[in-house]
This record gives C-alpha cells, sequence and structure tokens, in this order.
C-alpha cells in the first residue's frame, strides 16, 4: 500500500477516483481523501466537478458524428494527430540523445526536417498543398521513397532547400530507429517495413479531397 | 490470452478489463487490417461487429509499441473521432466560453499520451481507458473543464454577508438534490442540463458549497470535530458556508425566472 501511496500521482488519483463510482458521494470522497490527504483539495474539487456532470446526460463516446464524411477528420482531430506524432518524435529524439541505444551509420543521416520550427513546418506543409501529418509522415520516413512521385519529391528537396539525393538519402535511411530499446513492448517484433505508399499516405492523412487529387494525380 | 493491465487501484489490487473486452481484442488481434477498417467503420455500438473503444485503445497501444505506421493510421483517427463526439456533447459552446479550446487540449493530451505510453510517469495511464474508458475520459475531460473554469473565474471574494434564505431560494437546493439523486428520467436530464450551465458559471466558493452540501450530502458543519463537513473541506465557518449557499440560490433562483 506504501508503494501504491508514493507512487500515484494527483493524475492517477483522479482517475482512480472517476473509475471507482460511477456518481461520487461523500464516504467516497472521505476515503480518497483519507488516502491521498495531499491532493484533497484537488479530490474535493475535482469530485465537486464530477457531481455537477453527472447533472446533465453525459453522451455515450460512440455517437456517431454526421456532419463529416467517414474518411473525413475533423480540424480538431487533425491537430490532435499532429500532437501525437510531434510526442511521438520528441520522445524517440530524446531517446536518440541519451545514447540508450545503437545508432547505424544509416540512422544518422540528418534529418532535413529538424531544423523546421512549427513556423516553418506549417508554411511547408501549405506550399506543397498538404497538411502537417502528411509532412510529419515524410519527417519520420513513414512512405516509401520508391512510390513518391518524382514531381512531388523535387518540390518538396526545393522547398527544404536541399538537392533531391539528400533528401532520398533521408527517405531512405532506416525507418523508425527509435523502435529499438526500451521503448519496444510488444509481443511480436516490430516491423520496419510497415510504412506506406505516397497513394496510401495521401488517402489516409486527413487531407481533402482537392488535396488528394492533387498529390495522385502527380 | 491478453497481456494483463499493470496499473494498480489504491488497495493495491491490479485494474482489469472486463471479460468481454478481453475476449473482443483476442479476436481483433487474429483479424488483417482490412477487416479491421471495415470494423471501424461500423457506428452501431450495438452491433455484433463493432469495436468497442476499450479495444480500440489496446490495439492503438499495441500499434504503437510495434511502431506499425498502417495500422495507427487505421485506427488512430477512428479513436479520435470518437472522443471528439464525446467532447462536442460534454464540453459544449453554450456551457463553456472557451470549450473549442478545452476540446482541442483534451483530445490533444490524449493523443499524447499513446506517445508516451510505455515512458516514465505515463507507463501505463492508459491502462485506466482499457479498463473503463468512458469513466478514464470523463476524469481527463472533467479535470481539463474544472482548470479552465478556475483560470476563467477570478475568485470573487464578495462579503459572506447574506444568510437569510427564502422559500424560493430553499426550493431550488431541493430540487438541485433530487436531481442528483434520480437521474435517468428526461425531466431530471433536461433539469440537470440547465443545472450543471448554471452551477458551473457560479463563483467557485458558491459552486463548492452547493456541490458539496446537496449534491455529495455533506453537512454544513457538526460539533464533532472528526466529522469531515463542508465546513471543514473549505476550511471557513458553518457561518460562511451557509451565506454561500444563500447566494448561490437567490443566483439559481434568479436564473430560473429568467428561464
Amino acid at each position: 500500500m506504501s508503494q501504491n501511496r508514493s507512487a500515484a500521482t494527483l493524475s492517477d488519483a483522479l482517475y482512480e477516483l472517476s473509475l471507482a463510482q460511477r456518481v461520487p458521494d461523500a464516504p467516497l470522497l472521505d476515503e480518497f481523501v483519507r488516502q491521498y490527504p495531499e491532493y484533497a483539495d484537488d479530490l474535493t474539487d475535482f469530485a465537486i466537478m464530477l457531481a455537477v456532470d453527472s447533472l446533465r446526460e453525459v453522451s455515450q463516446s460512440n455517437v456517431p458524428r454526421t456532419d463529416l464524411a467517414e474518411d473525413e477528420l475533423s480540424p480538431t482531430v487533425s491537430r490532435a494527430m499532429s500532437r501525437f506524432y510531434n510526442r511521438l518524435h520528441a520522445v524517440q529524439s530524446s531517446e536518440d540523445i541519451s545514447g540508450q541505444k545503437s545508432a547505424s551509420a544509416n540512422e544518422i543521416s540528418p534529418n532535413p526536417f529538424a531544423t523546421l520550427d512549427r513556423a516553418a513546418f506549417r508554411v511547408l506543409a501549405e506550399k506543397l498543398n498538404v497538411n502537417n501529418v502528411f509532412v510529419i509522415k515524410l519527417r519520420d520516413r513513414q512512405i516509401v521513397p520508391e512510390t513518391i512521385p518524382k514531381r512531388f519529391a523535387n518540390h518538396l528537396a526545393q522547398e527544404l532547400r536541399i538537392p533531391p539525393d539528400i533528401l532520398m538519402g533521408h527517405l531512405h535511411a532506416l525507418g523508425q530507429p527509435q523502435i529499438q530499446g526500451q521503448y519496444y513492448k510488444a509481443a511480436t517484433k516490430p516491423q520496419l517495413d510497415a510504412k506506406q505508399t505516397f497513394s496510401e499516405a495521401v488517402k489516409t492523412s486527413g487531407l481533402t479531397d482537392e488535396q488528394q487529387r492533387f498529390l495522385l494525380a502527380m | 490470452m491478453v497481456k494483463p493491465l499493470t496499473k494498480r487501484q489504491k488497495d493495491g489490487l491490479l485494474y482489469a478489463r472486463r471479460a468481454s473486452v478481453e475476449a473482443a481484442i483476442d479476436l481483433a488481434q487474429t483479424q488483417d487490417l482490412e477487416t479491421l477498417r471495415s470494423r471501424l467503420r461500423i457506428t452501431d455500438c450495438g452491433a455484433d461487429e463493432y469495436l468497442q473503444t476499450e479495444v480500440l485503445v489496446h490495439l492503438m497501444r499495441d500499434a504503437r509499441r510495434g511502431m506499425n505506421a498502417q495500422l495507427m493510421d487505421a485506427l488512430f483517427p477512428a479513436l479520435l473521432k470518437r472522443c471528439e463526439s464525446n467532447l462536442l456533447a460534454s464540453v459544449s459552446d453554450d456551457g463553456l466560453a472557451t470549450a473549442g479550446d478545452v476540446r482541442e487540449e483534451i483530445l490533444g493530451q490524449f493523443g499524447e499520451m499513446f506517445a508516451e505510453d510505455g515512458l516514465g510517469d505515463n507507463s501505463d495511464k492508459l491502462d485506466y481507458f482499457e479498463c473503463s474508458f468512458n469513466s478514464a475520459f470523463r476524469a481527463l475531460r472533467v479535470d481539463a473543464v474544472r482548470k479552465e473554469i478556475a483560470r476563467l473565474q477570478h475568485l470573487q471574494q464578495l462579503p459572506d454577508e447574506r444568510e437569510e434564505r427564502s422559500e424560493t431560494d430553499d426550493e431550488v437546493l431541493s430540487r438541485i438534490s433530487k436531481s442528483y439523486r434520480t437521474p435517468g428520467t428526461q425531466e431530471v436530464n433536461q433539469l440537470g442540463r440547465r443545472l450543471w450551465q448554471r452551477i458551473c458559471a457560479l463563483p467557485r466558493e458558491e459552486r463548492r458549497a452547493v456541490v458539496l452540501c446537496h449534491l455529495l450530502g455533506y453537512e454544513v458543519e457538526s460539533e464533532d470535530p472528526s466529522r469531515v463537513t463542508a465546513e471543514t473541506l473549505c476550511g471557513v465557518t458553518g457561518r460562511t458556508i451557509r451565506a454561500r449557499l444563500s447566494r448561490a440560490a437567490a443566483k439559481l433562483a434568479k436564473f430560473e425566472q429568467e428561464g
């Protein structure tokens, strides 16, 4: 028990409270405040908001949206996906820096996207007539290089201000070096070849129909 | 056999998925990408082939651990769309001035949890979502909303002088208690939604007093010093709690009159 206490964060305590009972009451809150006295104020506030929240009819998480086509992503969902990919890139880069795994010669190829800040990243996406998710896939080498139309690759190299062969070197570098080491917990071996073709990437990145037509016509 | 969850409850017991979720994960893991894609298109949660959200979370975690880009691209947008639907219903524009920003922040935080899964403090936080998605997502959502309300509402240190309560005030508070204890009927749900918006709009200290005393069932104060009451939780006197209840009730009654 004491081990659990020391390891528990406020966030854990809040999740536990929410999972413990659909509608909180005084005995439940008392129990949690006794268990986590250091979080008493936050737990009380949180229980109050849970109680207020339960006053209203909470919709199921599975209510389908009807204002978007099946494959279309809302801007909110697109941005959440961008945050996921950016965070993934950051944790993997930080692992690279900490030197917790060996890097092959391929893996240390300079990433031409690394120098782009958020604004430059967005500008690049606009110039390529794609979205951030698609650029992230290029950055993270998730697209099979041979399937990228030459015209698009040349345009990308031009916008990155690097020779096309440097760009291709990046795209051909070992796909996801980050899957080695401590982050690999899957029961089966990770697949380095779980990449997408250019057309698959176009269809699954939340691009508009117009953008998809433009890219697939290249 | 699906790998057990590692997150523990405060009594030390491991959290566990429901048996139906475990069985659904077992089945889904034998299915190819195209089959999963077709199942993801099913939005009727009563359909046999519908992928429960807990299952979706498990498959996505697995795909992320294996860095399976194709699987992640199939699963993640579907999962986020479900979350967005939940948020559009539960963090509505008419209840919070910055609802759009809050929804985006919650969805972004949820997305980042998958990137950080297996690392540091967040190593097994997504276990909660495999155990009970709705309860876990509610925790994420309510915590974000309460922080935003606190940010927006500058604490109003109004004098606590008003203590007299009218009959109308008591009626309002009585209806709040009833609404909380008898959920489910359409009438109560409609009343609840309005009350939710109005209680959220109260200053923090008044909201705390109303919810502690009329929703959670705490006494205002007690002569027994070992007893937890609204007075002890808020760190003020019982008189102050009663004054806050009185002010809140007057505001809620005014809201009702205004429709």
